[in-house]
């Protein structure tokens, strides 16, 4: 991985096809053929990295999706259907995706270790069934026929390694596609991942189609190298085997999984060269993936981090600092026509009422403070507000538009953002493609460094995992308001910043509403920030609205103190 | 049908058994340890081994025990001293590859070739209406409810059972109430082995018995614990009797006959999505 980081993207490919044209000249033709299931193991691995490796959600039935695409081979063979093997193979990987799909549908509920249980109990029955139903033309011995052109082992083993070429450039443009990135901001958080617009079932369950693709595709080509397949070689175990072995060399790369396939194939050969037993090797796999867990590395995350760390010396870039001691910003001033209309909102926990009937105004190009002392319900209204609290009474509208019913990304995208309270930036993401990936839409880099220069953010090319809690927050601010919203709903973003650094955040965000057009809702605690930034301010206690105005005459009113510091306060 | 059902528990108990050490494991020691039933193929094939070379049975199955136990705990310690801090997931993951591992062991250790596990327990105990009902089912029934009860009461009454739950509740929090987690951890999963191989040890001589079907016995037994949500005892041990038993009545139907294995799966499937309706969102706030 190092090296392709070096020489980019088409030097990289250049270097396979010549790695491909090299191996199928020199190597015997026995090697050839092992080196053909390594590739067919690579193509399946590629496909677990995206659903394991990106999105993180444990998949233990690949297997299950090679035997359909294998399936769908022999049968077509057996019809002698036309179009020949390849497009058979093509046909069989297009075949397993509605089974992702359907297997993806119990993931958009479950998560994490009841999502492996789920595909594991998937794998076995899958067992069952193709040992009850039989491959097609195993019976007869019926080999399935490969066209002249790839008819030879090693014309075969370059058909492979082409599929493979090609599985691994289609991974890596979707790398770069907002799909890609939501994989990988979904395994952080899925709340973050749907308050940037994106829809988490989709992603997850593209993730699964694609993922199944992969595997059938690769149970397809496995048929036309091995002529006639059988129940054998899908067993439950190898899912697992798969799944190890793609955790420990990390399939998410193409590095990583192609690695894998040749771990895969040639260490049970090497093994059984030495007249060792080849169980070994599945226990060499399981304790490498132990290992790898251990340390949170897989084979080809530690080459990519040992790089990045040496570059990140070179480059070397100063600690941010977040205070750029610019000029003040711009007087708070109050818009006259609405933006964000909510009435009668209410919110209850079982018999706790969490919000009761909050009705809440927010004019255009007007920066708002939301207050409250702690369990007022300022988090529960932003979460109603944008969706995440089921059963919600009352109405939200945005410029006109009734949001009520609407699932989160939609409300995002139809312009009501949000930050968050904890950290929800997804750390495997750089600045700059996280900047993108909350846009929702195309920003140039010019905008990009404009944004960058605004909030302070510092270099674009920084990982997310190299940013103190302080920068995530003002990132997360940033990307919600790259992508033009209406309304912005800020949860505490000075948490984690210190006082020199909230004011200044406070100072920019007077300039919000004239630079961005966007109205902002800004929930804080400290109220210096909010008297500085906010033209107006509401102030909930108990889930209820309890005063509203302009910050200096509200703040003083006695309920306010009241509910801040108790009665004896006030009273005093 | 009845008699097929009947005649299912003997499974069944054994998806309980296995269920509610899964359950334990979950609860207290944070994992969904896959690696359970392969766990307890250790210590039957070692007592299988061993009687075959003329060890008598009774000393044999002790062996057998002390084995698993002891691989048990060698386990638990490495998830306890590299894991500690780690999510249910990765520790899940974890066990995954204990799996492997442990299945790729069995074969190097015992042998590809299937065995025939001696057992004490073959013949039937009594016929009543004209359904016959063996040892091993009254075993491992009788084995299920009492594991439940035992495990409930050591739980909820004494002052280890407390531990264990503030451990697995607040980690941190215990051990810095000087509560000795890693100790407690080991213990937690040699328990559970021990009861593993137990109950394999029973129904393992009374079906197709190659070390990866037993070891993959944790799939049916996850259905179990999942019918209890990973929490209830009860419903864990009532979940593994009731889908023994469902495969038994299946097992009589001859069009249904070649399928009863998919039914954990569909189990499972049902059950998640029917506990987990409400989870839409992966953190509560």
């Amino acid at each position: 991985m190092r090296r392709v980081e070096m020489t980019g993207p088409a030097a990289q490919l250049a270097g396979a096809l010549a790695a491909i044209a090299v191996l199928a000249a020199l190597v015997p033709q026995y090697w050839l053929f092992l080196g053909t299931t390594a590739l067919v193991t690579a193509i399946s691995l590629s496909g677990l990295g995206i659903v394991t490796g990106r999105a993180g959600m444990i998949s233990l039935c690949q297997m299950s999706f090679m035997a359909l695409g294998a399936w769908v081979v022999c049968e077509l063979n057996v019809l002698a259907a036309p179009g020949g093997l390849v497009l058979w193979i093509l046909l069989g990987g297009v075949a397993a995706v509605p089974l992702g799909v359907l297997l993806g549908l119990p993931a958009l509920r479950l998560r994490g270790v009841h999502l492996a249980v789920v595909t594991l109990g998937f794998s076995a029955a899958a067992d069952v069934i193709i040992a009850a139903a039989g491959f097609p033309g195993a019976t007869t011995f019926q080999q399935v026929l490969r066209p002249a052109f790839i008819a030879t082992d090693t014309a075969y083993f370059v058909f492979a390694a082409l599929l493979f070429v090609a599985g691994a450039v289609a991974v890596r443009l979707l790398g770069r596609t907002r799909y890609g990135t939501a994989w990988r901001a979904l395994r952080f958080s899925e709340r973050a991942t749907a308050a940037a617009a994106m829809s988490v079932p989709r992603a997850k369950l593209a993730a699964f189609a694609l993922s199944a693709f992969f595997g059938g595709i690769a149970g397809g080509v496995l048929a036309g190298q091995i002529g006639v397949v059988t129940a054998q070689n899908f067993d439950t175990v190898d899912s697992l085997i798969l799944l190890v072995v793609a955790v420990m060399a990390g399939s998410e790369y193409a590095g990583g999984a192609i690695a894998g396939g040749v771990l895969m194939v040639f260490v049970p050969e090497i093994l059984r060269g030495l007249g060792v037993p080849q169980d070994w090797g599945s226990l060499l796999f399981a304790v490498g993936a132990v290992q790898t867990l251990s340390t949170g590395l897989s084979m080809s995350e530690d080459l990519v981090r040992r790089f990045r760390r040496r570059r990140a010396a070179a480059v070397s870039g100063e600690p941010g600092d977040r205070t750029s001691h610019r000029a003040s910003g711009v007087t708070p001033e109050r818009g006259e026509r609405p933006v964000l209309v909510v009435e009668g909102l209410s919110v209850s926990y079982g018999r706790v009422t969490a919000l009761s009937g909050v009705d809440l105004v927010v004019p255009e190009r007007t920066v708002m403070g939301l207050i409250g002392p702690n369990g007022a319900g300022k988090s529960t209204f932003t979460d109603a507000v944008t969706g995440f609290v089921r059963g919600a009474t009352g109405s939200v509208t945005l410029d006109g538009r009734r949001l009520d019913g609407l699932p989160v990304h939609r409300r995002a995208a139809a312009g009501l953002r949000r930050t968050f309270q904890q950290d929800r930036v997804p750390p495997g993401l750089t600045v700059a493609g996280f900047l993108r990936f909350s846009a929702h839409r195309r920003v140039s880099a010019a905008e990009l460094d404009e944004m960058a220069g605004f909030l302070n953010l510092g270099a674009l090319n920084r990982h997310v995992s190299e940013l103190d809690v302080g920068s995530r927050r003002l990132l997360e601010v940033a990307g919600a308001l790259l992508s033009r919203p209406k309304v912005i709903i800020l949860d505490e973003p000075a948490a984690g910043l210190a006082h020199a650094e909230s004011m200044e955040l406070a100072e920019r965000l007077t300039e919000v509403p004239g630079r961005f057009g966007a109205s902002v809702l800004l929930i804080e605690h400290d109220l210096e920030m909010v008297r500085r930034a906010c033209a107006e301010v509401v102030v909930l206690d108990f889930g209820e609205v309890i005063a509203a105005g302009p910050p200096a005459t509200t703040l003083a009113r006695p309920e306010v103190a009241r509910a801040y510091l108790g009665d004896e306060v006030a009273l005093a | 049908m009845l008699e097929g059902a009947i005649a299912g528990l003997t499974a069944g108990g054994a998806y309980a058994v296995l269920g509610l050490c899964l359950t334990l494991m979950y609860r207290l020691g944070r994992v969904v340890n896959l690696a359970q039933a392969a766990i307890g193929v250790v210590g039957v094939y070692t007592m299988s081994v061993l009687a075959d070379g003329g060890v008598p049975y009774a000393v044999a199955v002790l062996i057998g025990l002390a084995g698993s136990a002891l691989v048990a705990a060698a386990l638990g310690y490495m998830m306890g001293r590299w894991f500690a801090e780690a999510g249910t997931d990765q520790r899940s993951a974890i066990a995954i590859a204990y799996l492997v591992g442990l299945l790729a062991a069995e074969y190097l250790v015992f042998g590809t070739d299937p065995r025939q596990i001696p057992g004490v327990l073959g013949g039937p105990l009594a016929t009543v209406g004209g359904v016959t009902i063996t040892q091993a089912a009254t075993v491992c029934v009788a084995a299920a409810v009492l594991i439940t009860a035992g495990v409930s009461v050591f739980l909820a009454r004494t002052a280890v059972g407390l531990r264990l739950r503030a451990l697995s509740q607040r980690p941190t929090t215990a051990e810095l109430m000087g509560i000795p987690s890693r100790r407690l951890g080991v213990g937690l999963w040699a328990v559970t082995g021990l009861l593993a191989t137990a109950v394999l040890l029973v129904v393992a001589p009374q079906q197709n018995s190659d070390q990866l079907s037993l070891g993959l016995m944790v799939i049916p037994a996850c259905a179990a614990a999942l019918v209890g949500g990973f929490r209830s005892l009860v419903g864990t041990a009532v979940g593994g009797l009731a889908l023994g038993a469902l495969q038994g009545a299946l097992a009589h139907v001859s069009q249904l006959q070649e399928f009863r294995d998919v039914v954990p799966f569909v189990a499972i499937l049902a059950i998640l999505l029917w506990s987990q309706r409400g989870e839409v969102w992966d953190a509560a706030r």
